[in-house]
């Protein structure tokens, strides 16, 4: 697949129709065949930023991924702190990609800038403004709760105290949760206090059944809540599981992060259907399905839950 | 103009948090996995630290960074319960919790699990010449016995310093560092993968004049008084000049990982002397090398695991310049005469080679039980020694080599100092893991260890963990450790003062210790250590009843205990705080007396700022209190020392660059180590001094 340089026409004038653009590009393709073969079309482009280590990792992994899952040749380029976006435009006119897959947000909103009619894929990203396909970075909730259900079947309500509005989340997540005759609550907050009442409230009625999902949010970045909650729930034994892997290692049962090796797998299979026309640009954020799992060992030696008896999850990490 | 208020606002401005510093994608990063350090063990750089029911600290390459180590001792040094002291070559003595000995073989040293430690004395050679930081990724320090897992000379305690591996070193860097005593080191250091092939590798090299701390008398200033000879060169300076190379590379393929280096160590100086008499001319060297192929797949099956691992270790003693035991002009002894015009010079060389195999396998099947079990054979051998001296018996002819003669290679005879030996040991090892309730979890190992020189040891260890509280965990350690004697306790020869024993036993040791771990905060953890420790069968160089000669004997017994108390405070985003106290109070039981040379009291204190604009200040304070002398040395106990150190970074191009400025002991105490007792009197008597004030410039860059 081959196209001109960008200045020259407008692609997204030819989306969604295959055979228009097919026989565009039939049309085209002897014209093609004169330019430097540089100037050429061809395959994937992967902007990430320049960052320090041990953050550069997280790129350097979901690159290798993308390599080895994209069939055909990628380019990449890292892009700096503070530059301008002449090295980036220059090279893009240069290797005529197919997609352009940004990884985080900076290289987003420089990709955004462009006002390039190539399509873009986004990663290592949480949320984006608009709708752009793409790999979120937070797993889905049915991903986290079928590792739960996974460490401990007994568990028959999950809890969550929110101070956001994540209805999608938790649709999908009571929905998940009702197929298997289980229960989500619920509790809305609208302040850290508020948040650390309804805590000790739900854990000093909790039992073994009960499990308490720290999400996202606020009011739960507070040290004092977490420290609270896993002080309360150790006490009575009730499992505590948060979307933040950090918290693992302050006595979470265990968390969740991206496979980035993986994700960069899933990156590669969404910009080829871009190229196949299979997807809309505006597709949005697919929540992350492929993650590592890390456990804390003391946490779920007190809990009486034997690792070794766990069958089909992978332990990433033990801490 | 600029005033000096205005200089204090830029330097202030210039050292404030810098929030455009940050990036935006790092930020969503940190707030996503929650903080730095999740990354690099998230994304592998890192692996968590192993929980080993045993006390242990693990100190890693960003605390070595904020230390402003230079070589590995100023690190270990920050240990509770761990000071390095010096010996009279100034080499150093890990000196475990009151167990200080000159040689210091009850310390196991270990790079990535390999022994380095030498048969020829059990230590790490009179050759050992430092070893450089830059390849370090974390040191391991487990006080207290590790027989059971270790096996011999895991006594005192276990220092294992693991490598950087190819994802921690994923670019290409290199530094340079130049200050006091003409001190110059280099490094580069390479990394990264190629499809699944990870690769590292880095070269370190150090050139320094070394210290010029004076001694004010040496044992030929007694020689010169009982001989009416002018001899020696006290006061004079320690000679501590020295070269170092240091090479590592690690090649990582899936579930195998090599490893080779080489520790190459030229011209360093004798420090006091090998005879405690000043050596201006001396020089020794060393090549070490090693190597080891590892395979580990910790999910070789679903219920196991499976660790192989086989290493080489080749290491050496040799000779660059004349080992000068007593200066030109000396007569040796009073009896002597007849003075040697260019000094008494013995030079000794030693070749060891050492092989070990290890398959260990991890068994997951039984439940609320973790197995593990092992198999193991070594065979080390001093292959080669070889000597030269222009005093004593020349072989060829039977008779006294003279004054005045040239050197005489005894080399293959029966008056070398040491005949080449060799030693096999196979072991077998089993532990359980057992978790008895929820909280509670026992673990219990027991090693078997034959030798082919002195039969049979088993060592067992058992280890009770509760998890009191959410914050808290409470240790109950019992274990039992072997020191299997050094080649030179068992078979040193022609000396005229230190003979070996054949028959020497392993000395042993039996430790209790409990040990609480307390968060009161996500942001402060408390260690309290208790130890109580029995050491019997201490190794010893008995006088004979002939009056002129030592022979090594399982003679000593001591008895010890103590506490350490540690705090980790992470004050806020770019501050924290570190300290530790130790105290020990150890018992000569032999000779009804305090143990002597280690220090009963220890305080370390370590500050770090860290500010997001790339500056970075480390203040730390060691104070060493407390030593007393051996039971029989007539001079007061050795002077308390407060060392202060400060370590100042900025980096710049998004930590491309770093700029640092190292001082040690900046208010330039008079620290110093004890010299050992000697008959009639010690032979130093103002003890072995240390580096005053000392300041480097750093500057390192990384592709």
């Amino acid at each position: 697949m081959m196209r001109l340089p960008l200045h020259f026409f407008d692609v997204t004038k030819f989306t969604n129709l295959q055979g228009v653009r097919l026989l565009w590009l039939t049309l085209f393709l002897p014209g093609q065949l004169f330019l430097p073969c540089n100037a050429l079309a061809s395959g994937l482009f992967i902007i990430y930023p320049k960052v320090k280590a041990p953050y550069n990792k997280i790129y350097e992994d979901i690159i290798k991924g993308i390599n080895e899952s994209y069939p055909g040749k990628t380019q990449k380029l890292e892009l700096p702190h503070n530059g301008d976006n002449n090295d980036l435009i220059e090279q893009i006119e240069q290797h005529q990609p197919d997609v352009l897959v940004a990884l985080g947000k900076g290289s987003l909103k420089k990709a955004q800038q462009l006002a390039s009619p190539i399509p873009i894929v986004v990663g290592a990203i949480t949320k984006t403004e608009e709708a752009i396909a793409g790999v979120s970075m937070s797993p889905s909730a049915e991903v986290v709760l079928s590792h739960l259900l996974g460490m401990a079947p007994f568990v028959k309500q999950v809890h969550v105290v929110s101070d956001h509005q994540r209805q999608t989340q938790l649709d999908g997540a009571e929905a998940f949760l009702l197929e298997r005759g289980k229960a989500l609550k619920v509790e809305q907050v609208k302040s850290v206090q508020e948040a650390a009442d309804r805590y000790l409230k739900i854990i000093h009625k909790a039992s073994t059944e009960d499990a308490i999902w720290l999400m996202r949010g606020g009011s739960l970045n507070d040290p004092s809540i977490l420290m609270l909650v896993l002080e309360a729930a150790w006490k009575k034994k009730i499992i505590v599981f948060s979307s933040n892997p950090s918290h693992v290692k302050r006595g979470a049962l265990f968390s969740l992060y991206p496979d980035n090796r993986k994700m960069g797998g899933t990156l590669a299979e969404i910009a080829q259907q871009h190229e196949l026309k299979l997807i809309s640009p505006s597709a949005g954020l697919a929540p992350l399905k492929s993650v590592h799992l890390i456990v804390n060992k003391r946490t779920s030696k007190h809990l009486g839950i034997m690792l070794n008896d766990i069958s089909g999850l992978t332990i990433h990490r033990l801490l | 103009m600029v005033t000096k208020r205005s200089s204090f606002i830029i330097v202030l401005t210039l050292c404030l948090p810098s929030l455009c510093a940050y990036g935006e994608d790092e930020r969503e990063l940190a707030a996503f996995f929650g903080d730095e350090e999740f990354i690099s063990i998230a994304t592998g750089i890192a692996q968590p630290l192993s929980k080993a029911p045993s006390v242990a600290s693990v100190i890693t390459a960003k605390q070595i960074s904020q230390i402003g180590a230079i070589d590995v001792d100023e690190i270990l040094e920050t240990v509770p319960g761990l000071h390095v002291s010096r010996n009279t070559g100034y080499t150093p003595i890990y000196s475990f919790r009151g167990i200080h000995t000159t040689t210091n073989p009850q310390v196991l040293m270990l790079i990535n699990g390999t022994p380095i430690t030498n048969l020829f004395h059990g230590d790490r050679s009179l050759a050992w010449g430092g070893m450089p930081v830059e390849s370090i990724s974390r040191i391991e320090i487990i006080r207290g016995p590790g027989s059971a897992v270790y096996g011999a000379d895991a006594f005192a305690g276990v220092i294992n310093i693991i490598t950087k591996t190819p994802s921690e070193v994923s670019s290409t860097s290199a530094g340079l560092r130049y200050g006091t005593s003409n001190s110059k080191n280099f490094w580069i250091q390479t990394g990264g993968t190629v499809n699944d092939l990870g690769y590292m590798a880095i070269i370190e090299g150090r050139k320094t004049n070394g210290s010029s701390e004076k001694i004010t008398g040496d044992s030929q200033s007694i020689l010169d008084a009982l001989s009416g000879t002018n001899a020696s060169l006290a006061p004079g300076s320690i000679n501590l000049e020295g070269e170092a190379i240091d090479t590592r590379l690690e090649l990582t393929y899936h579930n195998f990982t090599f490893r080779a280096g080489s520790q190459i160590r030229n011209k360093n100086g004798l420090g006091a002397g090998i005879a405690q008499a000043l050596d201006s001319n001396g020089q020794v060297a060393s090549k070490r090398y090693n190597a080891d192929l590892n395979y580990n797949n910790s999910n070789f099956t679903e219920n196991i695991g499976i660790k192989a691992t086989a290493s080489y270790f080749q290491t050496t003693q040799e000779v660059d310049e004349n080992f000068v035991l007593f200066p030109p002009g000396s007569t040796g002894s009073p009896l002597n005469p007849v003075p040697y015009p260019a000094g008494i010079i013995g030079n000794p060389e030693v070749y060891e080679r050492h092989y070990r195999a290890n398959l260990n396998a991890t068994f997951r099947g039984i439940a609320r039980h973790e197995l593990m079990g092992g198999v193991g054979y070594y065979f080390g051998e001093i292959y080669k020694t070889k000597e030269e001296k222009n005093f004593g018996i020349d072989p060829s002819t039977g008779l006294p080599i003279f004054p005045g003669s040239s050197l005489v290679d005894v080399s293959d005879t029966p008056f070398i100092f040491l005949d080449e030996n060799e030693r096999e040991n196979h072991y077998v090892f089993i532990q359980d893991i057992w978790h008895l309730a929820d909280d509670w979890e026992l673990t219990t190992g027991l090693r078997y260890d034959h030798y082919t020189d002195f039969g049979d040891t088993t060592n067992p260890r058992a280890a009770l963990v509760w998890s009191a509280r959410h914050n808290l965990t409470i240790k109950a350690l019992y274990g039992e450790a072997f020191r299997a004697p050094s080649f030179a306790e068992t078979g040193e020869q022609a000396n005229p003062a230190f003979l070996g024993n054949s028959k020497l036993e392993p000395e042993t040791l039996k430790s209790y210790e409990l040990a609480f771990n307390y968060k009161p905060s996500y942001d402060l953890t408390l260690d309290l250590n208790l130890f109580q420790y029995y050491w019997k069968d201490i190794i010893q160089f008995v006088p004979d009843s002939s009056g002129t000669t030592r022979t090594a004997q399982n003679r000593g017994e001591q008895r010890g205990q103590g506490f350490e108390l540690e705090a980790t405070w992470r004050v806020n985003d770019y501050l924290s705080a570190l300290s530790n106290y130790s105290w020990q109070k150890s018992e000569d039981t032999q000779n009804d007396t305090d143990a002597a040379n280690a220090p009963e009291q220890q305080l370390y204190i370590r500050t770090n700022a860290s500010l997001p604009n790339g500056w970075h200040l480390t203040l730390q304070a060691n104070r060493v209190m407390d030593r007393n002398r051996v039971f029989d040395d007539p001079r007061k106990d050795i002077d308390d020392y407060t060392t202060v150190d400060f370590t100042l970074r900025k980096s710049f191009l998004r930590d491309q660059l770093e700029l640092s400025l190292i001082s040690k002991n900046i208010f330039n105490d008079d620290a110093r180590e004890p010299s050992p007792n000697g008959q009639p009197m010690p032979s130093i008597t103002n003890d072995l001094p240390l580096d005053r004030r000392r300041i480097y410039g750093e500057i390192r860059y990384r592709l």
